[in-house]
């Protein structure tokens, strides 16, 4: 059946955020609130092992500049899970972060992923005990009416990392939605708790041929069975999924800001960071092509020769939007 | 409704072609769109394979669109383009790339932009240039609940660049299933 998407966006986060800030506030533009942030989400351990946050950290902070919190709470039993149909008997939409397996609508996951998929859950009936899901991911779009009891599965079983989500008005009551300087250095400075932007291609750049190790022993798709053995490739892949998605975002963002002296312009930060994303992007699916290649293959030293001249564009390309950024925070003062 | 302007030349692909986007019902799983063997449904296409000039063949395994790897196509003749018009679509998220018309040394990079396959509305300026109501999944299983899509987009070159070779970028995630270039008028000469 073909579906009229409302709103569609290829990252799950953001889609599904995005759709419960519009259920909680019509008014707001997502793009004012998801997009202000830059944050990699990437560390460094002492070991010198490259690893990701769960995107919601830093979304979660975004949230708080905006005077929201956004609440998470982890579901592993069925009474946290009650909490969440509480919420939504109570007339309030949450999100939920469910084990992909158990979701029938999720064709890209359903029986072969234990990967999460976050959805947003509206208009509890009672009478029925059904509630419309609503999943505005790009490729995967639903929107329909379905027994909660369809949902227990997906929330209760197994140890996915399910939770469901809210967004509360924060107690302060405070914003500080003028985060230039902060967006500056998250693209390439001290980047506060994470990697930088350009401190993590810059890691990447220095360690690649590690990296394609890595990615070339993440479990194959094709080998059957459903993945849950999330190794330090797919995270790795993960993690560089989802910055694609935070500098779309971020680009998003900066178009909407037109009283900050336009930096949506042409030549601006907002399509310098929009092109980073979209480099960034293509070397993630390359490393993901490579790790799965036999060296042998013609094609690999092709694409191989493409990771460097990419990276080195995302690094000035996001070295030229911080510059910006920090220009513009510098007229404003 | 697709139309392609009047005149509009067609970049013969065929010697190019090395990927198989397109299945037909009960063929075995190939590559598909993605590698992952995901796949657009070859019967849902109908007179645009014509318009496209796909191989016979097209869904049974034969090479129906350039995955873009660096490939360089020359044309039978050079032209004098105005514009250029793709079909195709992004896998793994939307592509933004440059295309690199070239005549006699000199360069044109041109931006193309193409939706995802999977994408249900355009990202870009680019407008839905067929669509089936169901996709090849993994494993040849038919799904309904994911739409392929192939896109189409026009950009104008202004002013016009003399082709002889489009050079196509290094990124096997953009999809070209047709090319056209869009021939300028004469050109004018100065009169003293």
């Amino acid at each position: 059946m073909t579906q009229t998407a409302r709103f569609t966006d290829s990252s799950c986060y953001h889609a599904a955020l995005a759709t419960l800030l519009t259920a909680t506030e019509p008014h707001t533009d997502p793009f004012s609130v998801l997009g202000n942030n830059a944050a990699t989400a990437a560390r460094l351990t002492t070991d010198g092992e490259l690893t990701f946050s769960d995107p919601l950290e830093p979304l979660t902070a975004t949230f708080a500049r905006h005077g929201h919190r956004l609440a998470h709470h982890p579901v592993r039993t069925e009474a946290d899970w009650r909490q969440a149909l509480d919420t939504l008997r109570s007339g309030r939409a949450v999100a939920i972060a469910a084990d992909a397996f158990h979701l029938e609508h999720y064709w890209v996951g359903f029986r072969t992923s234990h990967a999460l998929h976050v959805v947003v859950l509206e208009d509890f009936d009672a009478a029925t005990a059904t509630v419309r899901l609503v999943d505005p991911g790009e490729a995967v779009f639903f929107d329909g009416r379905l027994p909660v009891a369809r949902l227990t599965s997906a929330m209760c079983e197994g140890d996915a990392g399910q939770a469901w989500m809210e967004i509360l008005p924060l107690d302060t009551g405070r914003t500080d939605t003028g985060a230039l300087p902060d967006l500056a250095r998250q693209l390439s400075g001290d980047g506060g708790p994470w990697l930088s932007g350009t401190a993590l291609v810059r890691q990447l750049q220095q360690h690649l041929d590690s990296y394609l190790t890595v990615v070339g022993s993440r479990p194959r798709g094709s080998a059957g069975g459903a993945q849950q053995d999330w190794g330090p490739g797919p995270r790795l892949l993960l993690g560089l999924w989802w910055y694609h998605h935070t500098l779309r975002w971020l680009a998003g963002h900066l178009r909407t800001r037109t009283t900050d002296g336009a930096p949506g312009a042409e030549g601006g930060p907002a399509e310098t960071v929009e092109q980073a994303s979209r480099d960034l992007l293509v070397v993630r699916n390359l490393m993901m092509r490579l790790g799965a290649m036999d060296e042998t293959d013609d094609r690999f030293a092709r694409f191989r020769a493409q990771l460097q001249p990419r990276l080195e564009t995302t690094l000035r390309n996001l070295e030229s939007a911080a510059a910006a950024l920090t220009a513009l925070a510098k007229e404003q003062q | 409704m697709t139309v392609t302007p009047v005149g509009a030349v067609r970049v013969d692909l065929t010697p190019h072609r090395n990927s198989a986007a397109f299945l037909a019902a009960g063929e075995p799983p190939d590559d598909g769109f993605d590698g992952f063997g995901r796949a657009f449904p070859a019967e849902q296409l109908g007179a645009h394979a014509l318009h496209l000039g796909l191989p016979n063949g097209c869904g049974h395994g034969a090479p129906d669109n350039v995955a873009c790897e660096g490939q360089a196509i020359d044309l039978d003749e050079p032209l004098r383009a105005a514009g250029l018009r793709v079909v195709g679509a992004g896998s793994g998220g939307t592509v933004s790339e440059i295309l690199t018309l070239e005549h006699d040394g000199a360069t044109t990079p041109v931006r193309v932009r193409l939706s995802d396959f999977l994408s249900r509305r355009p990202a870009f300026d680019d407008t839905c240039f067929a669509h089936s109501p169901f996709l090849y999944d993994v494993g040849a299983r038919p799904e309904p609940g994911a739409e392929p899509r192939l896109w189409q987009t026009e950009i104008p070159l202004d002013p016009p660049v003399r082709c002889a070779r489009v050079t196509l970028p290094v990124n096997p995630d953009m999809h070209i299933v047709g090319l056209w270039l869009l021939p300028a008028g004469p050109e004018r000469t100065e009169r003293p």
